[in-house]
């Protein structure tokens, strides 16, 4: 693999369904960083991810990972070598058990180390001989991350897939990303709805709705930009609607988010102003074409 | 093309239960009809023979039946599609895709492990021929190895077909019922063409005819039934061949379109 500076770069990407349009969507991806790939349901995280796994083809633009253009076949092949894929459900039949799947992908992945993959076993406390139908959804997902980080992948894409665990295993999971990513040549894509998570772990965030991508950059950048405006009544009404991005309206008064904190307390040093968190920025955006909303 | 024994395990081990129990019923089915043509000879079933005239017909008819449902049996093999629902099921031919293996690499693998089954059923068949062969006393005969050989192509035909038809259409409902349409049409097919034949011979429904005449028909319809029989068991490994390249070949391409 050669040399790259973004384990992922995507440019223009765009891709027609039925009522659905992935609009021209471009990010990238640093090398040796983690990337939460944000939005609500059927915003087109997984259309995006399926391009970019090749499980899906694309109308126009292009994808580049690990540093290969993967419009072309072999590149794309090479790629998939370095690549694991997560997703929310295994995608193994159930009567299959830990060691039937080790005998499976050591000789599909080059790179399979099976004292890896036992050594996460064992860590998960995963049964070898138990068939997977009979697992919880926890020890399904964690079977997967094992599977996934036991061939030595450049580059882990996950769609969803700690939605539905508790918040122990998540966090077990969470710290497991971490230690993955000591390795600066690795990085992570995690689609998630759970915020919170991707608040802890990621490096860097993009935040989809309905097919375009609204937010990309830096989580720091982000949070540090975004702020949330305490406004009276008399306050909002006093404020220009292009200089906020949505408000949440109650009987006390709103809720203003704006994506220029420092601008927005300079223009008005006498509104309350609190720091945004992922999730409501997510949720001001989401209804930024209502503008108000309650 | 690098050759994943992970990958063939993976089929074979899902498939196991059908592959058990088909090569153990053919192993049961042709232990019984030895036995039961064993004991027409020496044991209880003796006093059911008459005479020379009837153990020649009981002979031909227990080796003949014996070896063509034996054949049948042991055909099923390469039949199964069980795997292909489940990989459907579990959503592993979504995760296939994003695995380090082409689309050639993983039609090559279905089809090559096809071809191993359906070379281990026709070895079957021709075993339950030479057992059969032994014990009604009958020796070398073509006849049976050519019915074996047409069992044979047409078994290819049919489970070369369905996992390309299964990847096309995702449903195995809509496979079944092509396959039934298709038994159907083909069955329609023959009869026609027989009631055309037969009445080229001279034979009609409803219409008596003398026993010399009959004789000389049946006499025609043997010879033809043999030389048909013959062309097609010529014909057979050729279509064999042509269908396994020809299905490898559309998986392949279905493959590669459904990513492209």
């Amino acid at each position: 693999m050669n040399d790259y500076e973004n384990a992922i770069e995507v440019n223009g990407l765009t891709k027609h369904y039925d009522g659905f349009t992935l609009d021209n969507i471009s990010f990238s991806l640093p090398r040796g960083s983690i990337m939460g790939f944000i939005g609500q349901n059927g915003a087109g995280k997984t259309t995006t991810i399926n391009s970019l796994l090749g499980i899906i083809g694309h109308d126009g633009g292009s994808i580049k990972m690990l540093g290969l253009d993967t419009s072309d076949k072999k590149n794309m092949q090479a790629v998939r070598e370095d690549i694991s894929a997560v997703f929310d459900e295994l995608p193994l039949h159930e009567e299959l058990n830990a060691n039937h799947i080790n005998i499976i992908m050591r000789d599909i992945y080059k790179g399979w180390d099976s004292g890896t993959y036992f050594a996460y076993l064992d860590r998960f406390n995963l049964p070898r001989k138990k068939p997977t139908g009979q697992f919880s959804k926890g020890m399904k997902m964690k079977l997967q991350i094992a599977i996934a980080l036991s061939h030595n992948a450049k580059l882990l894409i996950m769609d969803e897939a700690t939605t539905g665990l508790d918040p122990v295993v998540r966090n077990e999971i969470l710290d497991i990303f971490l230690e993955y990513l000591q390795d600066d040549s690795r990085s992570i894509l995690m689609s998630s709805h759970i915020t919170s998570d991707l608040e802890k772990i990621a490096d860097s965030v993009t935040f989809i709705d309905n097919g375009k991508i609204l937010l990309t950059g830096y989580k720091d950048d982000i949070l540090f930009s975004h702020g949330l405006l305490r406004c009276t009544k008399a306050q909002f009404a006093a404020l220009d609607p292009s200089e906020y991005v949505s408000a949440r309206i109650s009987d006390f008064g709103a809720s203003v988010m704006v994506s220029d904190i420092s601008a927005a307390k300079a223009a008005h040093p006498d509104i309350a102003a609190d720091p945004a968190a992922l999730d409501e920025i997510m949720m001001y955006y989401v209804n930024r074409t209502a503008k108000e909303w309650s | 093309m690098r050759l994943r024994k992970g990958y063939i395990f993976r089929l074979l081990y899902l498939d196991r239960k059908s592959l058990i129990s088909t090569v153990g019923s053919f192993f049961v089915i042709l232990l019984m009809i030895s036995l039961v043509r064993l004991s027409m000879s020496c044991g209880n079933l003796a006093s059911l023979l008459k005479d020379d005239n009837e153990r020649t017909n009981v002979n031909l008819a227990v080796y003949c039946l014996g070896t063509g449902l034996c054949s049948v049996i042991a055909f099923v093999l390469p039949l199964g599609i069980t795997v292909m629902i489940s990989d459907i099921k579990c959503r592993w031919n979504i995760f296939a895709k994003t695995i380090p293996m082409t689309a050639a690499e993983q039609s090559a693998h279905i089809y090559g492990l096809k071809l191993m089954l359906w070379c281990t059923a026709l070895l079957l068949s021709f075993l339950a021929r030479a057992v059969l062969g032994a014990v009604c006393g009958i020796g070398s005969d073509t006849v049976m190895a050519q019915v074996i050989l047409v069992i044979g192509g047409i078994n290819a035909l049919i489970s070369c077909y369905q996992p390309t038809a299964m990847i096309l259409l995702k449903k195995a409902g809509f496979v079944s019922l092509i396959d039934f349409a298709f038994s159907m049409i083909s069955a329609a097919l023959m009869a026609l063409g027989m009631m055309n034949y037969l009445k080229g011979l001279g034979l009609t429904t409803g219409e008596e005819i003398e026993e010399e005449q009959l004789d000389h028909i049946l006499e025609i319809l043997k010879q033809d039934g043999l030389s048909l029989l013959g062309t097609l068991a010529v014909a057979a490994p050729f279509v064999t061949a042509a269908v396994f390249g020809l299905f490898f070949f559309l998986m392949t391409k279905a493959l590669e379109r459904k990513e492209a």
